[in-house]
Parts: C-alpha cells; sequence; structure tokens
C-alpha cells in the first residue's frame, strides 16, 4: 500500500493534544451537574488515572513505529479478529463526530442564532472540516499552534477581566461529594476529554521523532488539564452555584464581565474559542475515521472517501440526538461505561499480546 | 430540498468520479460507491420524511437495558 507521507513534529503533537482536549472544555458542562463545585478535584483525579493508561498508549506506538492503530490490530490479532477491532474503532470515531458536530450547532441554536435551523452549522461545519482532512494532518497540525494560542489568549484576558467578579467562597463545601457522584464524575473526566488521546495511535506513526512522543503526549494532557482546570476556577468562582443551570457556563461567565459599560457583552468570544477548538477536534476524528476506513480496506489514498463519510456525518449529526438533554443524559451515563473496552481493555490487551510475541520469536 | 440534494450529489460525483478512474483505483471506487450509496440513501430517507432511528438508541438499549451497567 503506497502512502501519503505526511511528518509532524514532536511540538505540533502537543499543539494536537491540547486542542483536542480545549475541544471537550466546553460540551463538558453537564459534568458540573454531577461534581458540583468539587469537579475540579474530579478533574485532577481523572487525570491522574489516565497516566497510566497514557503510558500504555505511547508504548504501543512505539512498539509498532511507523505502524497506525489498524495496522497494528491487524497484526497482533491477526486478520479477521483484529478487522472486527478495527471495524469497532472506525465506529467509535465515527460517533464522535457526529455528536459533536450536533453538540456546536445546538450551541449556536440556543445560545446565538435562534431562529435558524441547526442543519446550516451542521453543514458548513461538516465542510470546513472535511476541507481541513482533504488538506492533510500536516496542514492541521500546522494550524493548530495558533488556534491553540486564540483559546489561551482568549482565557487568560478574560480571566483578569473577570477577577473582581471571583469569589473563593463558591468553592464551599469542599469535598461533599458522595462516593458514586465522585466514580461517576471521574469516570466522565477518563472517558471523554483524556480517553480520547487513543486517537493519537492513529496519528503517532506520523511523528518525526519516535522518542519524542512520550514526552510530547505527557505534556500536552499536562498542559491541558491546567487549562481545563483554570476554566473550571473560572466558572465556579464567578458563577458560584448557578454554574449547574447553564447550558454553557464558560458562555454566561463572559457576560458577567463589565468594565465601566464599555467593555461589555464578550460572550462571543467564548463562540470563537468553541467555534476553533471543535474543529481541531472534529478534524481530527474525521481525519483518523477516513484513514481507518481506507487503511482497513488497503486503499491507496483516503481522500477520496472523504465526500461520501462527510455526507454520512451530515446526516448523522441529525439523527443522533433529539435535543441537548438527551445527549448530556447519553453522555453522563452511557457513554463512559461504552467506551470501555476500546480505551481501556483492547489496548491493555494489545500491549501483552505484542509483549508475548516479541518474546515467543 | 429533495432536488437540490440530487443536484448536489450528482454534481460532487461528476467532480470526483473521474478523478478516481483516472488513478485506475478501482478497489477504491468500490469503496467510494459503497459508501456513496449509503449516503445517498440515508439523506433521501431523511429528506422525504422517513423517522430513522438514532444509533445512540441501541447503544443505550445495549448498555443500559441489556446489560445494566448505565449510572443512575
Amino acid at each position: 500500500v503506497k502512502k501519503e507521507i505526511e511528518y509532524i513534529s514532536s511540538s505540533q503533537l502537543i499543539y494536537l493534544i491540547i486542542g483536542i482536549i480545549q475541544g471537550s472544555t466546553l460540551t463538558l458542562s453537564f459534568v458540573y451537574s454531577i461534581a458540583k463545585q468539587d469537579t475540579w478535584l474530579v478533574m485532577i483525579v481523572g487525570f491522574i488515572v489516565t497516566m497510566p493508561l497514557l503510558i500504555f498508549y505511547v508504548s504501543i506506538s512505539k512498539r509498532f513505529p511507523g505502524k497506525n492503530l489498524i495496522e497494528i490490530n491487524e497484526k497482533v490479532y491477526g486478520k479477521f479478529l483484529g478487522s472486527t477491532i478495527s471495524i469497532l474503532y472506525i465506529a467509535y470515531f465515527l460517533l464522535i463526530v457526529p455528536y459533536n458536530t450536533r453538540y456546536m450547532a445546538d450551541f449556536f441554536n440556543i445560545l446565538v442564532f435562534p431562529d435558524t435551523p441547526t442543519i446550516v452549522f451542521i453543514i458548513l461545519f461538516v465542510f470546513i472540516c472535511s476541507w481541513a482532512v482533504r488538506e492533510g494532518i500536516e496542514v492541521i497540525a500546522r494550524c493548530s499552534p495558533v488556534l491553540v494560542f486564540i483559546s489561551f489568549v482568549v482565557t487568560g484576558v478574560t480571566i483578569l477581566l473577570l477577577l473582581g467578579e471571583m469569589k473563593l467562597s463558591n468553592f464551599l463545601p469542599v469535598l461533599q461529594l458522595n462516593i458514586k457522584q465522585f466514580v461517576q464524575g471521574t469516570h466522565i473526566m477518563i472517558a471523554i476529554p483524556f480517553g480520547e488521546i487513543i486517537v493519537f495511535l492513529m496519528i503517532n506513526c506520523n511523528v518525526k521523532d519516535v522518542d519524542e512522543i512520550k514526552r510530547s503526549t505527557i505534556w500536552g494532557l499536562v498542559i491541558s488539564t491546567l487549562y481545563m482546570i483554570i476554566i473550571v476556577i473560572r466558572s465556579v468562582t464567578s458563577l458560584g452555584i448557578l454554574t449547574l443551570n447553564h447550558v454553557s457556563p464558560s458562555y454566561q461567565v463572559l457576560q458577567l464581565i463589565n468594565v465601566g459599560n464599555i467593555l461589555t457583552r464578550l460572550e462571543s468570544f467564548t463562540i470563537i474559542v468553541f467555534m476553533i477548538t471543535i474543529f481541531i477536534k472534529v478534524s481530527i476524528f474525521f481525519y483518523a475515521t477516513v484513514l481507518s476506513i481506507a487503511e482497513l480496506f488497503k486503499l491507496p489514498s483516503y481522500k477520496i472517501l472523504i465526500t461520501p463519510l462527510a455526507i454520512i456525518m451530515i446526516s448523522l449529526s441529525v439523527l443522533i440526538s433529539e435535543n441537548v438533554v438527551e445527549a448530556s443524559y447519553v453522555a453522563a451515563n452511557i457513554y463512559p461505561i461504552l467506551v470501555i473496552p476500546i480505551q481501556i481493555l483492547i489496548p491493555i490487551l494489545t500491549l501483552i499480546l505484542a509483549r508475548k510475541e516479541i518474546k515467543a520469536t | 430540498m429533495i432536488f437540490l440534494f440530487i443536484l448536489v450529489f450528482f454534481s460532487l460525483l461528476a467532480v470526483e468520479v473521474p478523478k478516481i478512474t483516472k488513478d485506475q483505483d478501482w478497489a477504491g471506487l468500490k469503496v467510494y460507491s459503497v459508501f456513496m450509496l449509503l449516503a445517498f440513501i440515508l439523506c433521501i430517507l431523511q429528506l422525504i420524511g422517513v423517522k430513522l432511528p438514532s444509533p445512540v438508541k441501541g447503544i443505550v438499549f445495549l448498555v443500559r437495558d441489556l446489560l445494566h451497567l448505565n449510572y443512575t
């Protein structure tokens, strides 16, 4: 199979990881209703639990340099079982793209353009993402530092402007979670932002320096966790218990900004940040979907599959959920359980089998 | 709306199929046509107003009602 070889540097990998986790930050607003003012704690515990998982992912891609997830599955599990597991992963990638697209469209529909049909945002957004995917991972990787930087700047500036509104007493009472809320919250953090790093098993084969993957991935995770905690602190300290009631706390927070009646209604900045971070996330997952389907059928190029998949994505985005409430219910209660085999069990099994194989030979 | 969709769909086909046949990528053409057909069927059914079940409904059934593993 002839491949278009595209290279990304290890620093671009950091930005891609930050981008993908930032993309989850704003869609995670339903965590506030579970973990309440202790969301920061759930995040830190989720981060600690994810660390060994991350080492597993990185050692898989280190053991098979230059191979992506589909090739690894075929090599480790054989032809039939490998293809079955690959189809499972394709279905997983295929689920995330419409879910995030739909969330973005609902966000626009609820908060910004109430009279415009959702489908308009879905079509425009999928068009942009499929364009980015057509240009290749190298282009997405090269534009990610700029986009990540923009969202860092917006967050930094808004925190400075919000300093007057913040009340640290909103964190009190601390540690008032029962064990179920704590486990569920931590599990959501592992499943949605952090576990999605498994998509980088499709991309790590494009990284120039294989030895740098581990360092870059860990740095990316650390920086993005800090970013998420800062966002949570911003929302909880300024809104307090009201955080639970909003569709998007980050959006409501910026409405509080009022500097001398001149600097007001800055919430449009949230929309910019939301767009660009979801764009990175959806593009990466779209790229992974298209690439893995092409790899499964051993096609020379993944680019011919972009148009049909984009149409399927648009169609699925309309189908996938009826409203935000249903989507949040599924994401909070069903989805974390569903992805346990995909994010945790299969990678560990792959690593064990790969080790045995190498010992046997 | 349906007419518009069919117009866009066939213009996409008219642009992309010659590119694939020029590269003589017959395996690619097969996979492409299967996915294109799937996309066409999905969209047309939605456009004429058929209520398709969401794939997430199936997942919810599998995890909550069959395996009893959900939170809450």
